[in-house]
């Protein structure tokens, strides 16, 4: 999916979950005029994936350890 | 008098809208902050209570998750310098060494993208001569958030490169030589002026 086809809803969502400090994803906003539909299309698939895999990450770290706690008491 | 077409959804207004201005939508998002990251609320877990082997055990996830995230950062930041390295690419494109002009506006194009990479990704690009060859040998090093805030503000106030530019230029040219050279970009200048008025006239 290319972000032309993207929903506002969809970008926002992506940026705001992003695993970046608002001061970075303002950078990226102001560099997002400059670049082509290709390349906003790439960011925007790298901050997905990004940000799912380490909520997957947290996810099973903190399910690993409440496992963890569970045995010992 | 014809039909007059039915005025798009506002939904459908906004899917129509190029990229490029729906970047000034996020950006007014942004100053009403509601692209603030959700804060994550950590594990309460009475740590004292537990045995060694579960303090041990759950000192290894932590530490498997640390190294986990580096790894998915890194890859994330490769991916972000790739598109930063490609904007860089385009804006060389502009690049004509026979005008200063378009020398200048190159520079002030490429200026930006440098500071602002290296506060994004939280990598800068450095280069080690090889060996026996001496070619130079690209490598990507995390800089500190103290650096990153340093590149952000000089991106705000003015570039940290033009200022490292400045120094360099101090070191070989000497205050007399960076004089001169600006004397000749004035005096270029201000005889273009004049020759455009004569023209005019």
């Amino acid at each position: 999916m290319t972000i032309n086809n993207m929903r506002n809803e969809e970008i926002l969502k992506i940026f705001r979950e992003a695993n970046m400090h608002q001061s970075e994803k303002e950078a990226w906003i102001k560099m997002l005029p400059r670049m082509t539909e290709e390349q906003q299309t790439t960011l925007f698939e790298i901050l997905k994936k990004e940000t799912g895999a380490l909520q997957d990450l947290r996810k099973d770290s903190l399910q690993k350890i409440l496992d963890i706690v569970k045995k010992d008491s | 008098m014809g039909e007059e077409t039915p005025k798009p959804s506002f939904e459908e207004t906004l899917e129509e809208i190029p990229v490029a201005r729906r970047a000034d939508l996020m950006k007014m998002l942004l100053e009403k902050r509601e692209l603030l990251p959700i804060p994550k609320s950590p594990l309460e877990i009475q740590v004292d209570q537990l045995s060694n082997t579960a303090r041990a055990a759950i000192e290894r996830i932590e530490r498997t998750f640390e190294s986990a995230r580096d790894a998915i950062e890194f890859s994330a930041a490769e991916g972000k310098l790739r598109i930063l390295r490609d904007l860089l690419a385009t804006s060389v494109e502009i690049l004509d060494l026979e005008s200063r002009e378009k020398f200048l506006e190159a520079a002030i194009e490429l200026i930006p993208y440098i500071g602002s990479m290296y506060a994004v990704t939280g990598r800068k690009i450095t280069f080690d001569r090889h060996e026996s060859t001496g070619l130079p040998i690209p490598h990507i090093e995390k800089i500190s958030w103290t650096d990153r805030g340093i590149y952000l503000a000089g991106e705000c106030l003015i570039s940290g490169h033009l200022l490292v530019g400045i120094k360099n230029a101090l070191r070989e040219k000497g205050l007399a030589g960076i004089w001169a050279e600006i004397k000749n970009v004035f005096t270029h200048h201000t005889q273009q002026v004049l020759i455009a008025r004569n023209d005019n006239q």
